[in-house]
């Protein structure tokens, strides 16, 4: 009568042990796929306002439609910067009056810059939403001006296709300049050159919404592939 | 007129052969003594890997995957845990990179909690029931990388007991297969397991066996290697030799095949195993003789065998344990066929079916010679 049980039992044996000695307790697996689509960082640099033939012939105080604005073309946001090179002449090489035609007293003894930036108030200066972050008066010919798109204590993101608003300054003034000293016929390049960076992974901010213009512009300099 | 007093015989012949046969075969009729109602249920190992990432507001929310546009050396707020809704378990860890056109150097694992062997991070302590581990929270897209890359995090996880474990070797779980949990829902906090056992006793045959109120009473949840253990006494206070069966069913809705890695192993006293099969039986399975008066503990075992796969887990095992008796006779009643006979008995019945086999072929015999004329 147990001759049946023990049959039973021996095939249950056999198909256990027959899995080649493999244990298998009860057990689980669960998983996940990520996708990183590492992007760039593209930005373009325009004047829509300007107009070449508008820079022909100026005379001195004249204004010229000017407004350099970055776009962030690219995949990510970025943190942007415009380096405005200004043409200058020695102390001695050149007279810029006042606006009202006297010599300036005292007399300068620096370079003094050929053009003057004007923003939308139809002031000297830039527009608000740029900080001047840098200035290099180191070269013989020209004065650099770097600004950044924030504030003196935070950079402003870029957003994936948004534009800098409002622009860099709206106009560049021809500084008042005295005739006879060889600024008049000749040809002045006011170079301006946009920068931008990722927001994102940059040592030393800790906080993109905080981050210091001047440590990202550090950061940019060391970094980027084509460099300032 | 002859030919109907022939067909006549040959039916009465024809009638004993078959209550020889008949009684032949049911040489024993088996009283049931006693029934019992239990179940064990057996438990899962059930794992989920839960992922979050920071929304715009800076809170964390939970994503089924991170799907996001990054730049090198980007750090992401990415957080990765796994979460244990089964039975304790060992766990381990996967990183893989699909489309990377470079090296990506592995996501640091601290080594005080996890040793890595081959591809797998291993988690050296057991995951507790309810508890959750954290792979990483943040993670630096790696540098000087282009284009778009998968990160596949891969969990698996193991019940932790009667697994032997060696975090020196090179495979440390052994020789293991990983399934998936047969139930992704499965949660042990919300598993209630009652154990209703019910002991029935026939008329008068308490005074036969004892079993306990509680018999192979389990509340935890089982899995494979468990063992559950209980006794039965059984005593014959006839004067007769006796012998003790058992057919034990499946009382679920579940089918048998489940119940094949229930192993039964039935003990007595003197060491002696019984029994070693399956815990339920097709036919009647004999627990042994009782002289008058004898009396035997038997031990029965029930174990849940390694080997089996997750089709076992998550299920409420219901089994019907039936017990039977057999009176075990000397003497042989000629005229009473109904009862039980075995032994010496039996040569009887063989005569009797002898004697009925020539009877009928003597009477076939006439019949058909009676039909030639």
């Amino acid at each position: 009568m147990n001759k049946k049980k023990v049959m039973v039992a021996a095939i249950v044996l056999a198909l256990v042990l027959s899995i080649g000695g493999v244990l298998a307790y009860f057990s689980d697996s669960d998983a996940a796929t990520n996708t990183f689509t590492v992007g760039n960082i593209s930005i373009e640099l325009t004047e829509p306002n300007w107009v070449a033939d508008n820079a022909e012939n100026i005379l001195p105080n004249q204004k010229v439609a000017k407004d350099p604005t970055i776009k962030n073309d690219g995949s990510n946001p970025a943190f942007v910067f415009i380096e405005v090179a200004i043409p200058k002449k020695a102390a001695n090489a050149v007279i810029i009056e006042n606006q009202d035609g006297t010599s300036p007293d005292p007399v300068p003894t620096d370079a003094q810059p050929l053009f003057e930036l004007i923003n939308s108030t139809g002031n000297v200066g830039v527009n608000s939403g740029w900080y001047l972050v840098e200035t290099d008066t180191t070269d013989a010919s020209v004065n650099k001006y770097v600004y950044a798109y924030g504030s003196s204590t935070a950079m402003t993101s870029l957003g994936v296709n948004a534009s800098t608003n409002p622009a860099l300054f709206n106009e560049i003034r021809l500084a008042n300049v005295q005739e006879g000293w060889s600024v008049e016929s000749s040809t002045q390049n006011v170079v301006v050159t946009g920068y931008g960076i990722q927001t994102e992974g940059l040592s030393g901010v800790t906080n993109t919404a905080q981050a210091n213009p001047s440590t990202v512009w550090g950061l940019l300099k060391a970094n980027a592939v084509h460099k300032p | 007129m002859i030919a109907k007093k022939r067909i006549k015989y040959a039916a009465l012949i024809l009638i004993l052969l078959a209550a020889t046969v008949v009684s032949g075969i049911y040489a024993y009729t088996s009283y049931e003594i006693a029934t019992v109602e239990n179940n064990v249920v057996s438990g899962a190992v059930n794992i989920e890997l839960k992922e979050y990432v920071k929304d715009s507001n800076g809170q964390q929310v939970e994503v089924d995957s991170v799907n996001e546009h990054v730049i090198p050396n980007e750090n992401i707020p990415f957080t990765v845990r796994v979460y244990n809704k089964g039975i304790k378990a060992y766990l381990r860890i996967k990183y893989e990179y699909v489309n990377a056109t470079f090296n990506i150097s592995d996501i640091n694992m601290n080594s005080t909690d996890w040793v890595k062997k081959g591809d797998y991070y291993y988690f050296k302590s057991i995951l507790d029931e309810n508890t959750y581990v954290e792979l990483f929270n943040g993670y630096t897209i790696p540098n000087n990388i282009t284009g778009e890359y998968n990160f596949i995090i891969t969990a698996e996880a193991i019940q932790s007991e009667h697994l032997n474990v060696n975090f020196e070797s090179d495979t440390p779980w052994g020789n293991i297969t990983i399934e998936d949990s047969i139930d992704d829902n499965y949660d042990i906090s919300t598993v209630n397991v009652s154990s209703n056992t019910i002991v029935d006793y026939k008329d008068d045959s308490r005074k036969f066996i004892e079993i306990p109120a509680n018999f192979m009473e389990n509340i935890s949840l089982l899995k494979p290697g468990d063992e559950i253990s209980d006794y039965i006494t059984i005593k014959n206070v006839s004067n007769k030799d006796i012998e003790i069966l058992m057919k034990n069913v499946n009382l679920s809705t579940i089918s048998n095949d489940n119940y094949r890695y229930l192993n039964l192993k039935v003990i007595d006293e003197s060491n002696n195993t019984v029994y070693d099969g399956t815990i339920l039986q097709n036919t009647l399975t004999s627990l042994g003789s009782f002289k008058p008066g004898e009396s035997k503990r038997l031990k029965f075992v029930v174990k849940f065998y390694e080997g089996n796969p997750n089709a076992t887990s998550e299920k409420d095992y219901k089994i019907g344990w039936k017990f039977y008796l057999n009176e075990l006779e000397e003497e042989i009643d000629v005229i009473d066929i109904i009862n039980p006979y075995t032994g010496d008995g039996i040569i009887f019945w063989v005569i009797l079916f002898v004697i009925s086999l020539c009877l009928l072929a003597l009477t076939i015999k006439k019949f058909i010679l009676a039909k030639k004329y």
